[in-house]
């Protein structure tokens, strides 16, 4: 109190009531905020807020879903043959600006026994009629992996958007409110699979939405609609008649990237390499 | 008062920064899923094709290339064609640009693919083995709508099998 009083300048009188001024900013700083968070959540419900957390542990279930359908994509690298028409067919649905992309082919040339040579030209829009400049050795591996959003049961750009501008849905697609986003860019930087970029004609987040107005009107999305080889598949992993279903019921090496984030991604590979991150 | 007036506060900015309906369904705005849901769908079915293109239509869904998209080499059907209208012209490659439409696909890269899921070819090599000149396009062998058709027709008339 004696140092408080002398920096202070006043009297012991005037130090009592700067403390009991400051007390009451923080009492009314505290009320405010806990009132304010509360004023927010209400809305929610408590029951909301509990089922929502138990389907997020549970991976995506259904408890939340007025459609009862539990959507995943499957790429099976084994078909993929890197021709870029999904990324053709998904610039010409959405008009995505050059040089940005919603979806990509990644190419992996192995050398030797461990040398991995990664690269995506365009995004792979144009193919890969070319080995790249980087590896003028004999490949002794060559592989495709188109890549995409992830859709997680936990997504990291949910999780960091301040204004609730990315969400995820009852049917479990993460979507972007266009109306709500700020342009701050935190999910861009949140994402572990790099699935999303700020767009430059709008300055709002954009990024793949598994084709969700193509999906609502019972088509597919337009990737799995376009590729050649079936190497892009969607589905309800709860339809027995889907062929996701039927293949992620199979005991095959079925992998998710990057599984130690804990995003819980509903993107599945079938036949993904080591190599690959 | 103070405890009221933040209430008070709390109620205006709750107005103020939440959009309509938001918590309904979870912490966004039940709008946004509607408005994302009635994005126009670009890149049409084939379906959409056939009324006015019955006979490239029909050969098309009897060859090899059955399951692509008219737009994989045709561009946006949404560009050529709304509300019952056509409203702009589609692209057909052709000469190179042909080729290289084909050989995006087709193209024998160091890829380790099954043969059941794609014919690949390396160019050159193709036309050697099969004596053809070199600067023949595809579509003077292939009809692209369905590949082997004249392929077919032409074995037919010689009297050699498919596998021949």
């Amino acid at each position: 109190m004696a140092a408080r009083t002398a920096s202070g300048g006043n009297g012991p009188e005037g130090g009592r009531d700067a403390d009991l001024r400051r007390r009451g900013f923080l009492r009314l700083v505290l009320s405010g905020a806990v009132g304010g968070s509360l004023l927010l959540v209400i809305p929610m419900g408590a029951a909301r807020l509990l089922s929502g957390a138990q389907e997020d542990e549970e991976g995506g279930g259904t408890s939340n879903n007025p459609a009862g359908r539990r959507y995943v994509f499957v790429v099976d690298v084994t078909r993929c043959i890197g021709c870029g028409t999904c990324c053709v067919a998904d610039r010409n649905e959405f008009m995505v600006p050059d040089g940005y992309y919603r979806t990509w082919v990644e190419r992996y040339v192995i050398e030797g026994l461990d040398e991995v040579h990664v690269d995506s030209p365009q995004g792979g829009l144009n193919g890969f009629a070319q080995l790249p400049e980087a590896c003028p050795g004999v490949a002794r591996d060559l592989f495709f992996v188109p890549k995409l959003c992830n859709m997680c049961a936990r997504p990291s750009c949910v999780q960091v958007c301040p204004v609730g501008a990315t969400f995820r849905s009852r049917e479990g697609f993460v979507l972007v409110d266009a109306k709500r986003c700020v342009g701050c860019a935190y999910c861009v930087e949140a994402c572990p699979y790099s699935a999303r970029f700020l767009h430059p004609l709008h300055k709002t987040a954009s990024k793949c939405t598994w084709c969700f107005h193509r999906v609502h009107k019972g088509l597919e999305p337009v990737c799995v609609r376009a590729c050649p080889t079936g190497a892009r598949m969607f589905g309800d992993l709860d339809d027995p008649d889907s062929e996701v279903g039927r293949l992620l019921s199979r005991p095959e090496a079925v992998a998710v990237l990057k599984p130690e984030m804990g995003n819980k991604p509903s993107l599945y590979y079938l036949g993904l390499r080591r190599e690959v991150i | 008062m103070s405890i009221l007036g933040l209430i008070l506060l709390g109620i205006v900015a709750r107005l103020v920064l939440l959009p309509e309906g938001y918590g309904s369904e979870g912490l966004y705005r039940p709008g946004a899923v509607q408005e994302e849901a009635v994005r126009a769908v670009r890149v049409q079915e084939n379906d959409s094709c056939r009324p006015c293109h019955p006979l490239i239509g029909k050969l098309h869904e009897q060859g090899e290339h059955k399951a692509l998209l008219c737009e994989n080499c045709h561009a946006v059907g949404g560009d050529h064609f709304l509300n019952d209208m056509v409203i702009g012209g589609m692209s057909s490659p052709c000469g190179e640009a042909l080729d290289g439409s084909c050989m995006r696909c087709h193209r024998q890269m160091d890829v380790a693919v099954d043969p059941e899921i794609i014919k690949l070819i390396k160019g050159p090599d193709h036309l050697d083995k099969l004596r053809v000149r070199s600067d023949h396009d595809c579509d003077q062998c292939h009809h692209v709508h369905a590949p082997l058709k004249w392929v077919r027709e032409a074995r037919a008339m010689v009297g050699v099998s498919d596998g021949g």
